[in-house]
C-alpha cells in the first residue's frame, strides 16, 4: 500500500517513514499515482518547492474541521486553500480572512500535530479532512501548531466518485486505540440488566451532588447540557479529538461509543464494529437508531470555483466552501435544501435563511413548548430529561435484541423509578413516584378506578403540579390518556409531560 | 391467602400490640384516625411498597386514602417472599417497630390537623374537605367555613371542567372504559358537591348536623375497614413523649 506521500511525490521529511494513512484505502480512489494536475488556467503552479510566503499555523491537518477551515487556514500560509498545494504558487493572497494567532477556531484547528510522514505521529488520522467535510465542533483552544515553512507543504488528497469505501475499518499499523472499558465507578449492571455487556456502567452524574441549582450536569462532562446541538457533537463529548474514531463511527454506521464509559474521549475498539454495539443495545447517545448514510458526493472540482471567490474580502460568503457533503440521519435529517447546523452542512451553491439547530435531537431536551415558565417545572423536567439519559445509558433506548419491547419497557420504568427516588426531588420525593390516584387522592395500585403516574410533581402545599409519564419505543400519551391523568388527579389543566426514551425528550400533552 | 397479608400476619405475630384488620395492621386504639401499615400492590411481582397510613375516618371514602400517609424504607420496593418470608418479615418487622413511635403520637384530629399543617393551601378538593371536617372536630368554625366556601368553588371548577371534556354519546361504545371511569369522577363530584352544600347550609343553620354526619361517616369506615375491635382495644402503643 502506498502512501499518500508516495503517490504524491512527497519524501517523508527527516527520513522517517511515513506511515500509512489509517484510510489508505479511501485516497486517491481514482488515478492512483497519477499526480494532482492544475486547471489549465493556472499555469506553472505545480511546483510544490516553493516556499511559503509566512509563517502560519498549520491549519491543513486539522482535525475534523473539514476543509473550509483547511482552505481557510491554507489561503493564509500561502498554499492555495482549497486548491490544494498547487494554488500556493499563486503568491500571497490579499490577506488572511483572519488573523491565525488570535482565532481560537482556527488555532484548535492545529491542534493535533499530525503531520504527515512526521516521527510524532500519532493514531490521530491526518488528511482526512481534506477530503470529507464534517460539521464543525468547537474545539477547545488549544497552542497553535506553527509549522516550520522548511517542512514540505502537506499534500492534499482528493476523494473521487461516491462513497466506496470499505466499511469495515481495517488498521494500518496504528496503535490500536484502547478497547471500551469501564472506567466509572464500577457499578457493573450485568447482575440487573443481563443483556447488557459485562463493563456497562450506571454513569454517576457528579452534578447530582449539587442539587438545589437545578443543573443537574453542572459538574458533569458538559455534552447536552449547554450550547447548541450539533449533529456531529452528540457522536462525541466536546473536546473529543479522536478523529480516527470519528471517522470509523461515521463509515460504520455512526454509532458513538464516547457515553458508555463516559470518557472525555471517543474511544472504538477495533475489533468491535459500530454496528455490534447497537445490536447489542450498548450505551448510545444517538437518537438515530437507524444506521447513518454518508454520501461524499463530489469533494473533487475544489478547482472549479472560480479563483476570485477565493480572494473575496473577509466575511463574503464567496470565502465559504461549501462542498457537495450530505450527511443522512435517517429519518432525522434536515430536510432538503435546508441548511444545517452552523452552516456546514448544507447543499452546493444554496444559501437559505438561517434556521436554529433544532431538526436532530441528540440529547435529553426539553421542548420548548414543553417550557411551562414555572421554574419549579421546568427545572424538575430538565432534571427528569437528565435521568431518563442516564436510564438510557444504563438500557439503550431500544429493546435489545431478544427481549420483549414490554418488558424493556417495565425494566426502564423500574430503572427510571429508581434513580428517581434515589435522587429524593424536591417535589417529588419518594412518594412522588409510582403514584396512583383516584377520584382526586391518592390511592393503592390496582384499586377499580386508579390510573398511576410515574412521577408526579407537587407544590409546597402537596397540590400536584405535573404529571410525567416515561414512554418508551412508538408508545405515545394519548389526549384520552392526559384527560384521564388529569382527572384522576383532581386537577384540571395539569401540566402533562411525556419522557420519551427513544429522543429523550420531555413534551407537553 | 396473598403474599402481603401472609407477611403481615407473620408481622402481627412478632409485634402483637398491632392489630391486623383485613389487608392493614392498625394501631389501635382507633380514634377517628385511622394509624396504620399496608403494603400495597405494584406491577411487579412479589414486590411491594410498604406505607405508613395515616387517614381521618370522619370523611367520606370508599377506600384507604394516602393523602397524608407516608412509604417506608425510602420508597424502596420489598420484595416478599411464599417460600422464604422470614427475611422480608424480619424486615418489615424492623421497618414497622422503628416508625411505630412516630406513627402512635398521632391519635385524634388535633395531632392529625397538626400532622396535615404544612397542606394548608393545597386546594384539590379532598384535602379541602378534609381540612374543613378537621377544623369543625377542633372546632374552628370559622375556619371552616371559610375552607367548605373554596371547597365549593373548586368542586364547581373542576364539575365544569369534567362536564366540558364529557365524551360524547357517538363515542360510547368506543371507549365504553373511558366513559365508566367518567361517569364515576361524575358522579363523585356532584356527591362532594352536595356534601359541600350541606356542610355550608349546616354552618349557616344548625352545626351540630355536621357531627351527626361525619360520625355517620366514621360508623360506615369502621365497618368497610373492619376496625372494630380496634376502637376500644385494652392493648395500646405508648405514643412517644
Amino acid at each position: 500500500m502506498r502512501t499518500l506521500a508516495e503517490l504524491l511525490g512527497l519524501s517523508p521529511p527527516l527520513g522517517n517513514p511515513a506511515p500509512p494513512p489509517p484510510f489508505a484505502n479511501w485516497a486517491l480512489s481514482s488515478g492512483a499515482g497519477a499526480p494532482y494536475l492544475p486547471p489549465p488556467w493556472t499555469p506553472d503552479l505545480n511546483d510544490l518547492s516553493a516556499p511559503a510566503s509566512r509563517r502560519a499555523p498549520d491549519f491543513a491537518t486539522g482535525g475534523i474541521l473539514g476543509p473550509h477551515l483547511a482552505a481557510h487556514a491554507a489561503e493564509a500560509n500561502g498554499l492555495g486553500g482549497i486548491l490544494g498545494p498547487v494554488a500556493g504558487m499563486f503568491g500571497s493572497p490579499p490577506g488572511p480572512t483572519t488573523t491565525p494567532e488570535s482565532d481560537a477556531l482556527a488555532v484548535s484547528f492545529g491542534k493535533w500535530p499530525s503531520e504527515f510522514g512526521s516521527a510524532n505521529s500519532t493514531d490521530t488520522p491526518f488528511g482526512l479532512n481534506q477530503n470529507v467535510n464534517l460539521p464543525w465542533v468547537p474545539q477547545e483552544f488549544s497552542s497553535p501548531q506553527v509549522r516550520e515553512t522548511t517542512e514540505p507543504p502537506t499534500p492534499r488528497t482528493i476523494m473521487r466518485g461516491t462513497d466506496d469505501s470499505p466499511q469495515n475499518y481495517t488498521s494500518s499499523g496504528f496503535s490500536e486505540p484502547p478497547p471500551l472499558g469501564n472506567n466509572g465507578t464500577g457499578t457493573s449492571l450485568s447482575p440487573e440488566y443481563p443483556w447488557l455487556q459485562p463493563d456497562a456502567t450506571i454513569e454517576k452524574r457528579a452534578g447530582y451532588r449539587d442539587f438545589g441549582g437545578f443543573h443537574g450536569s453542572n459538574d458533569a462532562p458538559d455534552r447536552f447540557a449547554s450550547g447548541l446541538i450539533d449533529p456531529a457533537l452528540a457522536t462525541f463529548d466536546r473536546g473529543s479529538n479522536d478523529n480516527a474514531a470519528l471517522m470509523r463511527t461515521l463509515y460504520d454506521g455512526m454509532t458513538p461509543t464516547a457515553s458508555v464509559n463516559n470518557s472525555a474521549n471517543a474511544i472504538l475498539s477495533a475489533a468491535q464494529n459500530a454496528s455490534q454495539l447497537q445490536t447489542t443495545g450498548l450505551p448510545t447517545d444517538l437518537a438515530p437508531t437507524q444506521r447513518a448514510q454518508f454520501f461524499p458526493l463530489d469533494l473533487v472540482n475544489y478547482h472549479e470555483t472560480p479563483f476570485g471567490t477565493l480572494n473575496a474580502a473577509a466575511g463574503q460568503d464567496q470565502n465559504d466552501f461549501r462542498p457537495h457533503v450530505r450527511l443522512d440521519f435517517p429519518g432525522t435529517v434536515n430536510s432538503p435544501g435546508q441548511k444545517a447546523q452552523y452552516g456546514r452542512f448544507e447543499q452546493s451553491y444554496e444559501r437559505e435563511t438561517y434556521l436554529p439547530p433544532g431538526q436532530i435531537q441528540l440529547a435529553q431536551y426539553v421542548h420548548p413548548s414543553a417550557i411551562t415558565g414555572v421554574p419549579k417545572i421546568d427545572s424538575t423536567s430538565q432534571l427528569l430529561a437528565d435521568t431518563l439519559k442516564d436510564t438510557a445509558d444504563a438500557l439503550g433506548r431500544v429493546a435489545p435484541r431478544g427481549i420483549p419491547a414490554n418488558l424493556f419497557g417495565i425494566q426502564v420504568h423500574v430503572d427510571f423509578a429508581r434513580r428517581i427516588k434515589a435522587l429524593d426531588l424536591p417535589g417529588i420525593g419518594i412518594k412522588g413516584v409510582e403514584q396512583s390516584f383516584s377520584l382526586g387522592g391518592l390511592k393503592d395500585y390496582g384499586i377499580a378506578g386508579t390510573i398511576r403516574t410515574d412521577v408526579y410533581l407537587k407544590d409546597r402545599s402537596g397540590r400536584p403540579i405535573a404529571i410525567y409519564d416515561v414512554k418508551t419505543g412508538n408508545a405515545k400519551l394519548s389526549p384520552a390518556r392526559v384527560e384521564e391523568l388529569r382527572e384522576a388527579v383532581g386537577v384540571p389543566n395539569i401540566p402533562v409531560f411525556e419522557l420519551r426514551l427513544d429522543d429523550l425528550t420531555a413534551w407537553p400533552r | 391467602m396473598s403474599i402481603s397479608r401472609r407477611t403481615l400476619t407473620l408481622v402481627q405475630r412478632a409485634l402483637p400490640s398491632l392489630c391486623l384488620c383485613n389487608s392493614i395492621l392498625v394501631i389501635p386504639p382507633t380514634q377517628r384516625i385511622l394509624r396504620a401499615f399496608e403494603f400495597e400492590r405494584t406491577p411487579y411481582k412479589g414486590q411491594f411498597y410498604l406505607w405508613r397510613v395515616v387517614m381521618p375516618l370522619y370523611r367520606p371514602t370508599e377506600g384507604v386514602l394516602l393523602n397524608y400517609s407516608d412509604r417506608l424504607a425510602r420508597g424502596e420496593l420489598l420484595q416478599l417472599s411464599k417460600d422464604d418470608p422470614a427475611e422480608a418479615v424480619a424486615a418489615v418487622t424492623k421497618l414497622i417497630s422503628d416508625d411505630l413511635p412516630a406513627l402512635a403520637k398521632i391519635r385524634d384530629p388535633i395531632d392529625f390537623f397538626h400532622h396535615i399543617s404544612w397542606m394548608i393551601g393545597n386546594d384539590m378538593p379532598s384535602v379541602l374537605l378534609d381540612l374543613a371536617l378537621t377544623y369543625y372536630k377542633i372546632d374552628r368554625l370559622a375556619e371552616m367555613r371559610e375552607t367548605v366556601d373554596r371547597l365549593i368553588v373548586k368542586l364547581d371548577e373542576f364539575y365544569a371542567w369534567q362536564i366540558s371534556g364529557r365524551i360524547p354519546k357517538t363515542q360510547r361504545s368506543r371507549r365504553q372504559r373511558a366513559w365508566e371511569r367518567q361517569q364515576r369522577a361524575l358522579q363523585h363530584t356532584r356527591e362532594r358537591l352536595r356534601i359541600a352544600e350541606d356542610l355550608s347550609a349546616a354552618l349557616k343553620s344548625d352545626p351540630s348536623v355536621i357531627a351527626k354526619m361525619t360520625e355517620a361517616w366514621e360508623r360506615r369506615n369502621i365497618e368497610q375497614f373492619n376496625l372494630a375491635r380496634t376502637m376500644h382495644s385494652s392493648a395500646s402503643v405508648p405514643a412517644e413523649q
